[in-house]
């Protein structure tokens, strides 16, 4: 099988609108989480989200082009032209037979909330019976990987992948198999969400599992997720096509483990997260020991962060104490289908600069998440391998491996 | 039985599928083995009904009694009347 590496990443999240903005914010420990704005009535008690607040779609796009562009599809083009630019890759390079080789994978939990809202809004509740003609094209899924595709030549595989909040992971899990199997020699792959809109909060705040101060994720007294949104896309390449061009490699993408638990539609399962774990290592060649750091799924619900620990201390063993485990939602929420992707950006940093992001919002030790969470301040630390985790709703898990470029 | 309690004894069996003559007035969600997502869905059901909010995170209502419950409900739909 092919070797394949990171040699680009963007980003837009509530830390910053790039990759380099939200793994600053990240790297020195910073909230993104605010006040919840643009969203209001209804007997709405959320009051908090980790939205894209910086984000200016007239600095990115003109007129005619947001027209056809959800939100969901703005954050995704931003991040993809962010990650290509870093990769030094351009449009020019997808001209002709390259082109073909060259695939989008994007996942998106819910696709073009914004859009579907809005049109919801005017034909049920104002009775205006016209809806914009441009709303299927704003709204279907495949819309990111699509106006991606687009914008700069990609003419390979291309398609959507949904599976709610690992919906990241697994369209990055699917972009490695297709690199490591010769169906491409680059992708643009990650993930996005769009989903602070009146709807999907009202819905979150339905399952009454949203806090209400903020996210405090493996802390004693936490008191649920936070929503947040916006995408991470990355540039991957087989090792052969990076060093071919001389592209500066980020980071090694070794392996992807994805499972089910087939035993509850919400409650997290400790045995399916940890058999995506071990599959990921076992796919990466890495000991459980070779593993200095995992970035959780880390939701700040008392389920998630009890079970994630389980998944962890069971595959980990006595290497558990060892390793450092952060969850970054506490910085910029719950990005849903965009999380694995935004939270990438954090394990490429860490690799790149040897800082550890930390858990923030962290008050005292819970004794049923006994792992180290690097509580509240960033770490210096030199780590060679790192897990990222995404457990969704649907009892779906896809757990990434990276490496140390050598 | 007063109505709030025959209506919510009925929400209770119906969405989670217990058998009525087990719930009594002392018995908790827990004690009926009731998990997280069904009782947000009984708390839903209780509030659609009686066009109510019940607040967030006060244990009166999802970690209580059947009987607290019902009187948090019966205040809840007073203070509405009250409001109105």
């Amino acid at each position: 099988m092919r070797r394949v590496v990171i040699t680009g990443m963007g980003c837009v999240s509530a830390l910053g609108s790039s990759a380099r903005a939200t793994w600053a914010g990240m790297r020195e420990g910073r909230a993104g989480i605010g006040p919840l704005v643009g969203v209001s009535g209804y007997e709405l008690r959320t009051a908090i989200a980790g939205q894209a607040r910086d984000f200016d779609p007239a600095a990115h796009f003109d007129e005619k082009r947001l027209v056809m562009l959800d939100p969901v599809s703005q954050y995704a083009l931003v991040a993809a032209r962010e990650a290509l630019a870093q990769s030094g890759l351009a449009k020019a390079d997808f001209e002709g037979e390259p082109g073909e080789r060259a695939a989008v994978i994007i996942g998106t939990g819910i696709g073009g909330a914004t859009t579907q809202d809005h049109m919801a809004r005017r034909l049920y509740a104002e009775g205006n019976p016209r809806v914009h003609p441009m709303a299927i094209v704003r709204v279907m899924p495949n819309a990111p990987a699509s106006q991606i595709s687009l914008e700069f030549g990609m003419r390979g595989p291309t398609f959507a992948v949904a599976s709610a909040c690992a919906s990241s992971n697994h369209a990055l899990g699917q972009a490695l198999m297709l690199l490591q199997t010769g169906g491409a020699d680059v992708a643009l792959a990650g993930g996005v969400e769009a989903c602070v809109t009146l709807g999907i909060v009202k819905a979150w705040e339905a399952m009454r599992v949203m806090a209400d101060d903020t996210c405090r994720p493996f802390s004693k007294g936490r008191r649920g997720l936070v929503l947040g949104e916006g995408a991470g896309v990355f540039v991957l390449e087989t090792l052969e096509h990076a060093q071919a061009r001389g592209a500066h490699i980020l980071a090694e993408f070794a392996g992807a483990g994805m499972s089910a638990d087939a035993a509850d539609i919400v409650m997290p399962d400790a045995g399916g997260a940890a058999r995506a774990m071990r599959a990921a290592l076992a796919q990466a060649r890495l000991a459980p020991q070779d593993v200095g750091y995992i970035n959780a799924h880390g939701t700040g619900t008392v389920a998630n962060d009890t079970t994630e620990t389980r998944a962890i201390r069971a595959v980990f063993g006595e290497h558990a104490d060892a390793l450092a485990v952060s969850s970054t939602k506490s910085m910029h929420g719950h990005a849903l289908g965009g999380g694995g992707a935004i939270e990438l950006v954090a394990v490429v940093g860490a690799l790149q600069d040897d800082v550890l992001p930390p858990t923030i919002n962290y008050l005292e030790p819970d004794p049923a998440c006994d792992l180290d969470v690097v509580p509240n301040q960033p770490r210096e630390r030199r780590i060679n391998a790192a897990l990222s985790n995404s457990f969704a709703f649907g009892g779906l898990n896809a757990v990434l491996a990276l490496r140390r470029f050598a | 039985m007063s109505s709030t309690e025959q209506i919510i004894f009925d929400i209770i069996a119906k969405t989670c599928s217990i058998e009525r003559d087990r719930i009594t007035l002392e018995s908790t969600l827990k004690d009926l083995d009731v998990h997280s997502l069904d009782a947000a869905q009984v708390l839903f059901e209780i509030e659609d009904h009686f066009k109510i909010s019940v607040p967030e995170r006060e244990d009166q209502y999802s970690a209580g009694t059947v009987r607290e419950l019902i009187e948090g409900v019966d205040r809840l739909v007073a203070a509405k009347s009250t409001v109105a």
